[in-house]
């Protein structure tokens, strides 16, 4: 049996139930773009060019991730996803691989650039929360998502660069937003019923706002800047810092440079901002009542641009 | 050009920044800017700096993964240095569930561990926790004590394993790799003599100039000025202030001759072979007001 969804417009076909995913609603005739499936997967690659702690790369198309207590993950030309879990690996688990860095693989093999950050619609273009883990944007989109905003994508947004007229759109992504425990206490939604992200931790699957299922056009990338306890506003950002900032939050730099792929992206980020799109850096507290004040934020910089 | 990584390790509230502190500004030579000390190396349960170098990011995998990985992360991070990295530790010196050091000797220089008289790294830990001393004193006790490792919400560090705080100072001592201890209590005794000695354990400069000006830059009425002037990145948020009282026998004053006795009856024969006298000192307290005894019992 294989389960069919829609990741970035594109048809995924998957040997993997990813409930996460949103069902594919167009003709069911039409063919795969990307098809995960179950099989098995040689332990290394045979001419490999480049290694990492947990990953081989083979040229721009075949890359090679294995993880302990996961098994291996074949991800090849942006198209074809092969996975052998390994006795150890929970389902769970394998889900948040694929949703996540397998994603990002995926598009940066497609040619697309993939962001890390939560997209929402606000005004009807696309703004983009970006940073590391732990940055706080999931926590920041859903206060934005409970004020109105729509959900693009969570933690993994794909930019297509367009010409003619040239153009930054955000792809619809995974559009449940992963929220920790004390998120959801903060906002005042139960856990009940919640189906959990990984297996070891209390991160819940959320789905109850409204979600945005077409491409939208960038108006901004704010990158957030977690901090424990200096908080320094925010700031527009301009030119090679502007540049730099969104570079650092490719979705993810060392397995790009394995494919040959971060000098792409990087240009990528160039033609982005000659776009039109604008940098923002703002700084969160390590409390989440700061997140409401961070959203506030946000909306007041979009206001004025 | 790769190099290796020099471990600065410590149970929490041990004297673990001020060691950071001399060091950088020793290598830097002026006094140290306190949120500038990830340019010795990243604390070695950074979450980013494990996510960069292993490709995949933590949130993703499960916490057992997550410390199976790390002695991978220490690898690159040793093989990337164009310099020794000096990064700061408060893991025991542990196996990760995969039967391997958390940290891998083969990516490691040595080691300078710090350690602290428990029961004042009790009423230091009670006060960076916002918890009870009481409390402190037990996750002290607990084989399986860790930081951020919380499934509630998402840490900027790592699950640190602790182990309890005799075993984490066991653990360090019988590491495979040269490791220099240092007793906070002689780092406030005489600053000069213990940071000498640390700096030549490193291979830095430990000329009478260079540490005398190190000690000057790194006074705790100095770094409690810097910290009033500019706050301090790595002070938990809910903590009035990180650099609070800096003295090495506070705890004479905080603990009642229970919670000394708890502390004694676990690490005593820790205590007495790093020269802590496990036996209650006269200057204790006898008596506790409520206010304290009610937020010890807490």
């Amino acid at each position: 049996m294989t389960y069919a969804y829609s990741l970035a417009t594109l048809r995924v076909e998957s040997a993997l139930e990813l409930p996460e995913l949103t069902p594919w609603q167009g003709p069911d005739a039409a063919p795969p773009d990307i098809v995960f499936r179950l099989g098995s997967v040689p332990p290394r690659l045979e001419r490999t060019d480049r290694v990492g702690a947990v990953f081989q790369a083979r040229g721009r198309d075949e890359f090679l991730l294995t993880l302990p207590e996961a098994g291996r993950i074949l991800v090849c030309n942006g198209r074809e996803v092969t996975i052998e879990m390994s006795g150890e690996a929970d389902l769970i688990g394998t889900r948040a691989l694929l949703t996540g860095p397998v994603q990002a693989l995926l598009w940066h093999q497609r040619g697309l650039l993939p962001l890390h950050a939560n997209g929402v619609v606000v005004g009807g273009r696309a703004v983009l929360l970006a940073g590391p883990s732990a940055a706080g944007k999931s926590a920041l989109a859903a206060v934005l998502a409970g004020d109105g905003c729509e959900i693009l994508a969570d933690d993994v947004c794909a930019v297509e660069l367009r010409e003619a007229p040239r153009r930054a759109m955000v792809l619809p992504g995974v559009t449940m937003l992963r929220l920790w425990h004390d998120t959801l206490d903060h906002l005042g939604i139960s856990p009940e019923g919640l189906r959990p992200v990984l297996s070891d931790n209390e991160k819940f699957f959320v789905d109850r706002w409204r979600r945005c299922s077409e491409p939208r056009e960038l108006a901004a990338v704010i990158v957030l800047v977690r901090r424990t306890n200096i908080v320094r506003g925010s700031e527009q950002l301009h030119g090679p810092i502007a540049e730099n900032a969104v570079r650092r939050v490719v979705h993810t730099r060392r397995p790009a440079r394995a494919l040959c792929r971060e000098e792409d992206a990087a240009a990528a980020v160039t033609r982005m901002l000659l776009a039109g799109v604008t940098v923002w850096r703002l700084s969160l507290p390590d409390d989440l009542a700061g997140v409401r004040d961070a959203a506030a934020k946000v909306r007041s910089l979009l206001e004025q641009y | 050009m790769a190099s290796k990584i020099w471990w600065l390790a410590s149970y929490p509230k041990s004297g673990n920044t001020w060691l950071r502190l001399f060091i950088v500004t020793v290598l830097s030579r002026k006094p140290a800017d306190m949120n500038k000390l990830h340019s010795l190396g990243t604390s070695s349960a950074g979450r980013v700096a494990f996510d960069r170098s292993i490709g995949i990011e933590a949130v993703e995998l499960s916490l057992r993964q997550q410390t199976i990985l790390r002695p991978r992360a220490y690898e690159v991070w040793a093989a990337e240095a164009k310099r020794p990295l000096y990064c700061k530790a408060h893991d025991a010196y542990c196996l990760t569930p995969a039967g391997e050091p958390l940290f891998p000797p083969a990516a490691t220089w040595g080691a300078v561990y710090v350690v602290r008289d428990p029961r004042a790294v009790a009423v230091s830990l009670a006060h960076h926790t916002g918890s009870s001393i009481d409390h402190a004193i037990t996750l002290m006790a607990d084989a399986n004590a860790a930081f951020s490792h919380s499934g509630k919400r998402v840490h900027l560090q790592l699950k640190q394993h602790l182990m309890r705080w005799s075993e984490h100072v066991e653990s360090w001592l019988s590491a495979p790799f040269p490791v220099h201890l240092v007793r906070y209590e002689d780092m406030k005794a005489d600053p000069h003599t213990a940071f000498a000695a640390i700096a030549a354990a490193l291979g830095l400069p430990s000329d009478r100039t260079t540490i005398a000006a190190a000690v000057e830059g790194t006074s705790f009425a100095h770094l409690q000025a810097q910290e009033r002037a500019s706050g301090f990145v790595e002070k938990p948020y809910k903590m009035a202030a990180f650099f609070r009282e800096g003295r090495s026998d506070g705890w004479r004053d905080a603990l009642t001759p229970e919670q000394a006795a708890r502390i004694a009856a676990t690490h005593g024969e820790v205590m007495r072979r790093l020269g802590y006298d496990p036996a209650p000192a006269p200057a204790l307290r006898s008596q506790v007001p409520p206010a304290r005894a009610a937020a010890a019992s807490a």
